[in-house]
């Protein structure tokens, strides 16, 4: 679990703030880059009055991120992002719901209770296909299952 | 009363199906915990992309009005509140589940809803033309007022923080400048191939509020297991003692209305200002009211759906949401080439007005369908949330690419959503930066409109300054700012 408190809140602030000057600075002088630079300096100022906020008037904040549980998700995430095109949508969409479904499962996991997420999964998965497939007639990448919307 | 003659398009075959299923739709999501108002809009646009653009607008206001009004169903049944607008609701709502009195507070729910929402939308269809009338004097440097008015207010009103809400809101601005420039042509902040398109709203959208959805119900596994027996109780008994609550009704509906007109402001504070009146206005009940008090229920619930119709008064003739649900709406009209503004009813009359008649109409079936389907809440409120989160990554995916059959609007829409997610955890809220995204190009087109006209002029701060209009906006967004910081200090020195 990571507790968050103020002094991280206004570190990433200022890390945000310093990355967005950055970029919208070094692009040069075009008129192109005027609204940007305008807000890159807003978050900037800002950046620098939540710092002296929080050295002054000691503000409080306490959040947490239980990363164990999260860490999951942002696998399947990055996982998509790396193959789903090229494994196709429903293949792949197919696996993050069907492990979602499992890993985060309050029940044991039982053989009874694995077939049914499979099942469910399955039966969303073809509810999905009508309506974006079928319905809406949108062509995802296909591979290996539904090739045929390819 | 240019109103009564686009009823008709209301009722063709398509627009009522629409209208059934975004409402039958839109209480489902409202009752499962978790899912709130904004979410399910957002989830939907990208739905509405593939339809006509009347027919996409009744569906996501269908969908706005009966989430708020089925976000009641877990704050009775689960002291849950579906949606942040039934906060309120789980005061009195929760303690007469717990009297067994489950069916006669969903009854009161959604009567009140459909009395506050009626109302909300009649000051819609009225007050908005008038308002349209005289925004259309704004030029080039009013419309980047009224841009960054827009984010202003949403960022002081939404988050705890006015830092923090100006610095999402400007974040939101800076991510929107992302991509080719439309008027000069350069290509801007394109560090990969993945961002050539620049930030596609849909997948703005999709991302920063149905992704951090989806951390949320796996972080904070909800727990479903104790939900009420239903009593029986004839309806006509519940629909004579709501009306008989007048003052229930007007305070609420009132309170949610003139709330509604206030850009940012959302429905939890409507819901919360009216209970807050209605306990005040009824000493003789002052120790009944969060102990199953149905003058509670009704002036939450009547309030919070009395805010949809003025929320989107702003929302239609200035681009300023009046709630952060109707700052997803905006995204709903721009995919369809709608641009807010002042001449909205000449340029888009029968889109307008279908989607501001479907909503009245919406109001109708809201309470039918939500009386009906009150009796099987408990099925809803039983989804687990794992399936629920699997089924938001899902459609996500699927509905960002189906908008330009891009898997790079689906890298950003996912890269968004775990940005948000930490974010949020930060204190950051979704709301400004989905506004920045949105108006962000609005004030950029008009800012370099104005310094093309100012270049001939005095120079584009004076342009800018100059003119009454202007002033005042100006005036309104420092307002709304030090209105914030005051609320912030008020609220700390109360904690201590």
């Amino acid at each position: 679990m990571i507790k968050i408190n103020n002094t991280l809140v206004v570190v990433t602030s200022f890390i945000i703030a310093c990355t967005l000057l950055y970029l919208s600075f070094r692009s040069g002088n075009s008129a192109a880059y005027l609204l940007p630079k305008t807000y890159a300096v807003v978050l900037g100022c800002l950046s620098i009055i939540m710092i002296f906020f929080h050295f002054k008037r000691k503000t409080f904040f306490e959040n947490q991120i239980h990363i164990k549980k999260i860490l999951p998700i942002i696998f399947f995430i990055t996982f998509f992002i790396s193959v789903g095109e090229d494994l196709g949508f429903y293949f792949s969409t197919t696996l993050i719901f069907f492990f979602i479904a499992i890993f985060y499962s309050p029940e044991t996991k039982t053989l009874k209770n694995i077939i049914q997420s499979v099942v469910l999964c399955t039966l969303i998965m073809c509810f999905i296909y009508v309506i974006f497939s079928m319905m809406l007639q949108v062509q995802v990448p296909g591979f290996i299952l539904f090739n045929l919307t390819n | 009363m240019e109103f009564l003659n686009y009823f008709g398009e209301v009722f063709t075959l398509v627009n009522i199906l629409t209208l059934i299923f975004g409402t039958i739709g839109g209480i489902i999501l409202g009752a499962a915990p978790g899912l709130s108002p904004t979410m399910a809009v957002a989830l939907l646009i990208p739905f509405t992309f593939h339809m006509e653009a009347d027919q996409g607008l009744v569906m996501l206001g269908a969908v706005y009005t009966s989430t708020i009004a089925g976000g009641a169903i877990s704050a009775i049944l689960l002291k849950i509140p579906g949606a942040p607008a039934n906060i309120a609701t789980v005061m009195d709502g929760y303690p007469m589940a717990q009297n067994n009195r489950v069916k006669e507070a969903l009854h009161y729910c959604f009567i009140s809803s459909f009395v506050g929402g009626v109302i909300g939308i009649l000051i819609l269809i009225f007050f908005t033309p008038v308002l349209a009338k005289f925004a259309l004097k704004f030029g080039p440097s009013e419309m980047f007022w009224i841009a960054i008015l827009g984010v202003t207010v949403i960022a002081t009103f939404d988050s705890g923080s006015v830092a923090k809400g100006i610095f999402a809101g400007a974040i939101g601005m800076w991510i929107a400048t992302i991509g080719t420039d439309a008027i000069i042509g350069v290509e801007r902040f394109v560090v990969s191939p993945v961002l050539d398109g620049g930030i596609n709203i849909i997948a703005a959208l999709v991302g920063l509020f149905a992704i951090p959805q989806v951390f949320s119900l796996i972080e904070n596994k909800l727990n479903q297991s104790d939900i009420f027996v239903m009593e029986k109780r004839r309806l006509v008994d519940s629909i004579k003692y709501n009306f008989s609550r007048i003052k229930a009704l007007t305070v609420g509906s009132i309170t949610g209305s003139i709330i509604g007109l206030i850009p940012g402001v959302g429905g939890q504070i409507a819901g919360l200002v009216a209970y807050d009146q209605i306990k005040k206005l009824s000493p003789d009940k002052a120790d009944k009211f969060g102990k199953g008090e149905p003058d509670g229920i009704i002036a939450a619930e009547s309030s919070n759906n009395a805010i949809v119709g003025p929320s989107l008064v702003p929302l239609l003739i200035l681009s300023i949401p009046g709630s952060p649900t109707a700052a997803v709406l905006l995204g709903g009209l721009l995919i369809h080439g709608i641009f807010p503004g002042p001449e909205i009813f000449e340029l888009h009359p029968k889109v307008v007005w279908t989607f501001i008649d479907s909503l009245l109409v919406g109001q109708f079936l809201m309470v039918v369908f939500g009386l009906y389907m009150s009796g099987f809440a408990k099925y809803v409120l039983r989804t687990p949330a794992h399936y629920m989160a699997g089924v938001i990554v899902v459609l996500s995916i699927f509905g960002t690419y189906s908008v330009q059959n891009s898997f790079a609007d689906v890298i950003i829409m996912l890269s968004l959503g775990v940005f948000m997610f930490f974010i949020s955890k930060l204190g950051f809220s979704a709301a400004p930066i989905v506004l920045g995204i949105m108006l962000g190009p609005i004030a950029e087109a008009n800012f370099i409109t104005a310094k093309l006209i100012a270049d001939t002029q005095d120079g584009i701060l004076m342009y800018l300054i100059n003119g009454p209009i202007n002033q005042v906006m100006i005036a309104i967004c420092f307002l709304s700012i030090f209105y914030g910081l005051y609320g912030e200090i008020k609220k700390k020195k109360r904690s201590k």
